[in-house]
């Protein structure tokens, strides 16, 4: 064997080798189901991309993506809530996604001004009541501006203003409104608190299951979560006692909040990283999503779950741009400060 | 050879100055943020938020400190003189709550003292009651945060003063009856203070504990400085309102250390003379034995028995779909490791750094 001549074919050939091991996108994600788990293996299987997965709270994530600069191996990052998208794009650390098969698919409102971030899948900050109290037509005209209303005095259950989602809502209602009327009205709205806000949103909506409130609000897809017996019975219970309202029908339109993705400026794998948000776009991944989230799904051919989808789905939605919610965050949150919503 | 010999041993000596250079190096890159500009989000939070912060974190400091010292030294006090039932295993056992962190006693709690939690449902299908009773009171405020914290620390206070108990003369308590005093003067006029810093040194480690906590008050959705902290750098993004109120923070916690530190360097362990008697326990009966032996099991099940059945219970009846799934398999490994790599880190750190106190007087 003359290794003289063997010997660059082997480096050339463990080269190759190599290479086809390692195409790969690495993913900072903050969803925090399961599920996502065989959305990555089908992707791998599909394109035999490995999938590297750093999981943990967007905000964590997003400090470390700042501080690993150019050095990040992060590809692409997915988080939910706009303002967390927002404020990835405001720092300009994302990359224009250009595939024109998510623009197919992804509506302009649902996307970065320069596609910096697309949807992946939608929700709703809605109101929950409890069905044996209410009927559908007697609650079908509230609206999220009349919650401030004194018919509601103690009867308002919601999460603490820490939670991003209640300072998206808040900061929508900036955006439509303006601060002035927002603090006015979110004054009354804590005035109106059946408790100091606690818990997370299935709390809000089991405090109203419980009649220890008239009104929760709380995002749709936890409703779907609850009803489909995988948190056990007390909350299988529960969500059969409570409904959805979409509020806001004959104004601005329900609260819409999605989870959603983005591409990093230093990222290695760019193409690696457009064919993964395909994929999740996709008919197949969206059907997976939505049947183990209980989202709204962004691709039209994909149906929600029956669970959710049996409240309704031809609801009107808020459509502001939800880079209002990143925008309008700082603000949002000074004005909860300032109305005393702890 | 000398030379390179003298060399390597003043590197050595050096080697403790380099170690705490590193780990005070974020402290002091937090408390430079002091020195810098105090943006007008500062107007904000002195107006809006601050009060609450300053309040909270004191009503937590009096409660955690009155309840704490109540278990601690009371559990110490039985322990030390007293033979009753249960006493050989119980005073080891009454530290077991250490091992409990804070965040999780509260997740524990609001399991189980919630309107709709286990205990409320309990006491519900045992009674007979309609599905609205609620016996239990509301867990999510700063009294539960109180509670959490004062059991699940308290066995610091308890450490510390058992180990004064342990060395103080009987002859000193024997001479104190002699001379006609009852049994409650004795132990509020003679034996408390001689353990008085020692019981402080507990109470100061108790305190950083509570001031530093997060998982705890944010569940139960309390106003302090550590949640403060976080919602100003994630909420307004503002990392550097974020620093200097962390460093507020930190200055207050110093306050403690220094206590803690001065109120040891007085705890005497004298009366090594002849006189110097252990104190003999003496065995209870009747009604006292059984006092005896609730008063030091019920921290200890509040503490550490209650969470541990509580979490056994969630692990057996409500079982994630992908329980053994690779995320939990990483961050258990990812947990054990980094305990096990802090802890021998830890330990030849502190190794090293005595040892060249004790052996070597330079001027450090």
């Amino acid at each position: 064997m003359n290794l003289n001549k063997t010997l660059p074919l082997l480096i050339i050939l463990t080269l190759f080798g190599s290479l086809s091991f390692s195409s790969e996108v690495n993913i900072y994600t903050s969803r925090h189901y399961d599920s996502d788990s065989k959305l990555y293996a089908d992707f791998t299987e599909l394109t035999g991309i490995k999938v590297n997965i750093i999981s943990a709270k967007s905000s964590a994530l997003i400090e470390r993506i700042k501080s690993e600069g150019k050095n990040t191996p992060a590809d692409i990052f997915i988080t939910v809530d706009a303002g967390n998208l927002w404020k990835v794009q405001d720092l300009g650390l994302f990359t224009e996604i250009k595939s024109k098969k998510i623009d197919d698919i992804v509506p302009a409102k649902l996307r970065g001004t320069n596609n910096e971030w697309i949807a992946l899948a939608k929700r709703a900050r809605v109101i929950f009541y409890n069905s044996e109290k209410f009927t559908f037509d007697q609650l079908k005209t509230l609206n999220y501006e009349d919650l401030n209303l004194p018919r509601w005095k103690n009867k308002i259950v919601i999460r603490s203003s820490n939670n991003l989602y209640n300072q998206s809502l808040v900061a929508s209602m900036i955006a439509n409104y303006g601060e002035a009327y927002t603090e006015k009205w979110a004054k009354g709205l804590v005035n109106n608190f059946a408790r100091k806000p606690q818990g997370n949103d299935r709390s809000q909506i089991i405090a109203v299951a419980n009649n220890e409130a008239d009104l929760g609000i709380a995002n749709s897809y936890y409703l779907g979560l609850m009803l489909s017996g995988k948190k056990g019975d007390k909350q299988l219970n529960a969500g059969k006692k409570v409904k959805i309202l979409f509020p806001s029908q004959n104004k601005n339109g329900a609260h819409i909040n999605i989870s959603g993705a983005g591409i990093l400026k230093t990222s290695k794998n760019y193409s690696n990283a457009v064919a993964f948000l395909e994929f999740m776009l996709s008919e197949e991944a969206q059907r997976h999503l939505v049947e183990n989230t209980y989202e709204y799904p962004i691709n039209p051919k994909v149906k929600p779950s029956e669970l959710i989808a049996q409240f309704g789905l031809d609801f009107k939605e808020d459509d502001i741009d939800v880079s209002n919610f990143g925008r309008f965050n700082v603000a949002a949150l000074k004005l909860m400060d300032r109305v005393g919503w702890q | 050879m000398f030379v390179f010999n003298n060399f390597l041993h003043n590197l050595w000596k050096l080697t403790p100055v380099v170690i705490i250079c590193i780990f005070i190096s974020p402290i002091i890159f937090v408390l430079a943020s002091l020195f810098g500009d105090f943006n007008n989000n500062w107007n904000h939070l002195i107006d809006y938020v601050l009060p609450s912060y300053v309040s909270n974190s004191l009503i937590l400091i009096l409660g955690v400190s009155i309840l704490s010292l109540i278990l601690g030294v009371g559990t110490a006090w039985f322990t030390t003189n007293f033979d009753f039932f249960g006493k050989s295993w119980l005073e080891w056992a009454i530290i077991l709550p250490l091992a409990i962190p804070p965040y999780i006693l509260a997740y524990t709690f609001t399991g189980l003292f919630d309107s709709y939690g286990s205990a409320n449902e309990i006491i519900r299908s045992l009674f007979g009651l309609k599905s609205d009773f609620i016996f239990f009171p509301n867990v999510r405020n700063i009294f539960g945060a109180i509670v959490v914290f004062s059991f699940t620390l308290y066995p610091y206070v308890y450490l510390t003063t058992r180990m004064a108990f342990l060395n103080q003369s009987r002859s000193l308590m024997e001479a104190g009856k002699l001379l006609g005093n009852s049994n409650r003067l004795l132990f509020f006029k003679l034996a408390i203070p001689l353990v008085r810093p020692a019981i402080i040194a507990g109470l100061a480690l108790v305190i950083m504990e509570t001031l530093s906590d997060f998982g705890a008050v944010d569940h139960f959705a309390i106003q302090t400085f550590t949640t403060g902290i976080f919602r100003t750098w994630y909420g307004m993004y503002d990392l550097n309102t974020a620093m200097q109120l962390s460093s507020f923070l930190l200055i207050f916690v110093a306050i403690f250390i220094f206590i803690e530190r001065s109120e040891r360097r007085k705890m005497s362990y004298s009366y090594s003379s002849s006189t110097f008697k252990k104190t003999a326990s003496i065995k209870l009966e009747g009604s006292k034995n059984f006092f005896a032996f609730l008063f030091c099991f019920f921290p200890l099940f509040i503490g550490f028995i209650l969470p541990v059945i509580e979490l056994i219970n969630w692990a057996i009846f409500f079982p994630s779909e992908n329980f053994l799934s690779n995320n939990l398999i990483s961050t258990l490994f990812n947990t054990i490791i980094l305990g096990f790599t802090a802890g021998i880190l830890c330990t030849i750190f502190a190794l090293v750094i005595n040892f060249l106190k004790r052996f070597d007087k330079g001027w450090f």
